[in-house]
């Protein structure tokens, strides 16, 4: 039975392959669209209004030095109305091991986290 | 027996065709249509970048000198005197200008949250709004920390409602069109 016409084995066997692909295809087209959704939703869905906001809020209170207790009024009023969970903290970059508040601190470095149950994100800045 | 059995492999290809060609016809229809949680999170999306650009508009000071504030600032201090009100015209005015055409319509509700020191609660107080009416549908939130700075002596009022001290609050706008 094997040799009976190798030929037309041949021929069965492209088209058997040529069908395959032709599923591949027809599958990548359907599934497009979805992806297309979710991949559009995530991008809307990413908070880069609150964590730019939070980012500079901090900045701007450490370099001036003019907080007060405004960390912990970040800390709560986040959890409370914006649903998230930030924190940050300021160290002393240039000479090292002092206290970043100290007029003789050349470059602060502070590290902010944000998480909103969807998406945590971390970031350092470096500043005079 | 070579015809029983040439049969049998022909009715096979048969049923083996014909689940291709429905798999095939599910395929392409699925392709053309697709279940959205409805359309409007475009519109609702561009209402809240406005509202987040206007904020961050108004939070900034107009003059880079260490003695200027920012508008923001200076209407939330003076939220027993002018404040309020110049705090609407301002933002009425950057939230309705168009480039062409009459203005926009968009209505909003301002609401300042705040921590209070003594015993950790959030309180919040009521700024401004433009109508006296809570948002209906397709209404956005958009928020904005405003650093408060008491220490100045500037014209602020000690009352019961803001702790006189250095502080972060949370301004927070409902934004809808009418």
């Amino acid at each position: 039975m094997e040799n009976l016409n190798e030929d037309a084995q041949w021929i069965v066997l492209m088209g058997f392959l040529v069908s395959a692909s032709f599923f591949f295809l027809a599958i990548v087209l359907n599934q497009s669209t979805v992806v297309g959704q979710t991949t559009a939703e995530g991008v809307v869905e990413f908070p880069k209004a609150d964590i730019r906001d939070y980012k500079v809020t901090v900045l701007k209170f450490t370099r001036s030095g003019l907080g007060g207790e405004s960390l912990l009024d970040i800390s709560s009023l986040s959890l409370g109305q914006r649903n998230a969970v930030v924190s940050s903290v300021t160290t002393c970059w240039d000479p090292p091991n002092r206290d970043p508040f100290d007029p003789l601190c050349l470059t602060k470095k502070t590290r902010i986290h944000y998480s909103n149950g969807v998406t945590a994100y971390n970031d350092t800045a470096t500043y005079k | 027996m070579v015809d029983r059995t040439w049969a049998q492999l022909y009715t096979i290809e048969g049923f083996a065709a014909a689940l291709i060609m429905l798999v095939t016809a599910w395929v392409v229809l699925g392709t053309t249509t697709m279940y959205t949680p409805g359309d409007s999170h475009i519109s609702d999306m561009q209402l809240e970048q406005l509202g987040n650009d206007v904020l961050f508009m108004m939070d900034t000071p107009a003059n880079f000198s260490v003695s200027d504030k920012a508008p923001l600032q200076s209407y939330i201090e003076n939220k027993d005197g002018q404040g309020p009100l110049e705090f609407d015209k301002l933002f009425r005015a950057y939230c309705n200008e168009r480039i062409d055409g009459p203005p926009d319509n968009i209505q909003y509700n301002a609401t300042i949250y705040y921590r209070n020191r003594i015993d950790n609660e959030t309180k919040y107080y009521l700024f401004n709004s433009s109508r006296n009416i809570f948002p209906g549908d397709h209404a956005v939130r958009v928020t904005h920390w405003v650093l408060v700075n008491n220490t100045f002596g500037d014209a602020v009022a000690p009352s019961n409602v803001l702790n006189n001290r250095p502080q972060t609050v949370l301004l927070e706008v409902f934004l809808w069109r009418t």
